[in-house]
């Protein structure tokens, strides 16, 4: 089955819950266990927080998502146009946080990559950050 | 969020509901701060019964809280929390700044025995 769907919002907190759930509500045909809905959740709400707290400052600006099944294969792709990461591989780090004094614990790309099959992360600094991120979905044996 | 206080444990409990995210967290981490002061509670235990979301802006409210009862020589206990919520807290290694456990009285227990993580 293939599918997809686009869709652009305003960088503020309380479109953090309306992300997650259009993007969990995206695989139900698939079937997922709750369990893969849970970590589809956090995943795309690690991202979206991202992009608010990091990439715009708190101060604004549009992110897009974009979502594509294939086969039993989903992927998001969640874009910012804020300020972009210097060191992507650095920020990636367990426990890395640009904000330490906002209680930030710096585990979001962590639980991405804990909670999704791929992760892939594209950053060009005053441009903005795209994250890619792919899971699979079990085989439904019921 | 409602709350209760034990006196005797100087024990602030947070009855959490819904989704903790960055949107739900600030108001999470004033409220247990504004009645830690007013209550001269030392202690805190978070009820996450009825929560039904959390993702790593409740790990940094939870960090947040327990630097503060830290300093006021206290313990920080989390209970009834679900597999997600439990794998979150082990990813992230709160196991080893709170107590986590299934219920209230089983926290008051670890408390009372002084075998609280500080
Ligand atoms: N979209 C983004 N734009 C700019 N910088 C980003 C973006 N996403 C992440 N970063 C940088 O990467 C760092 C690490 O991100 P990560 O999500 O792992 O931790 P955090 O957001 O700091 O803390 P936590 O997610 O635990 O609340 C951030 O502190 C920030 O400096
Ligand atoms: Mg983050």
């Amino acid at each position: 089955m293939k599918n997809s769907m686009k869709f652009e919002f305003p960088a503020r907190s309380e479109n953090e819950k309306l992300a997650r759930t259009v993007c969990a509500a995206f695989v139900l045909g698939l079937d997922p266990t709750i369990d893969e809905v849970d970590e589809i959740k956090t995943a795309v709400s690690e991202a979206v927080t991202n992009c608010i707290i990091h990439g715009y400052d708190g101060g604004g600006g549009m992110i897009e998502i974009e979502a594509e099944t294939d086969g039993r294969d989903v992927t998001y792709i969640i874009r910012d146009s804020g300020c972009g990461i210097e060191d992507v591989k650095k920020a990636m780090e367990p426990l890395y946080t640009g904000k330490p004094d906002s209680e930030r614990s710096g585990m979001g790309f962590s639980i991405m990559e804990a909670f999704m099959d791929e992760l892939r992360v594209e950053s060009s600094p005053g441009r903005g950050t795209v994250i890619a991120m792919r899971k699979r979905i079990s085989e439904d044996d019921g | 969020m409602e709350t209760m206080l034990i006196a005797k444990q100087r024990m602030l409990v947070m009855r959490l509901r819904g989704e903790i995210d960055h949107h739900t967290a600030g108001g999470i981490r004033k409220q247990l701060e504004r009645e830690l002061k007013m209550s001269g509670a030392v202690n805190i235990a978070l009820d996450f019964k009825e929560v039904t979301f959390m993702d790593s802006s409740g790990i940094g409210v939870i960090i947040g809280r327990y630097k503060t009862v830290r300093a006021l020589g206290g313990s920080m206990v989390i209970y009834n929390a679900s597999e997600q919520i439990r794998r979150l807290l082990d990813m992230s290694g709160i196991r080893r700044i709170a107590v986590i456990c299934s219920t209230l009285s089983e926290g008051l227990n670890i408390i009372n025995s002084g075998k609280a993580i500080r």
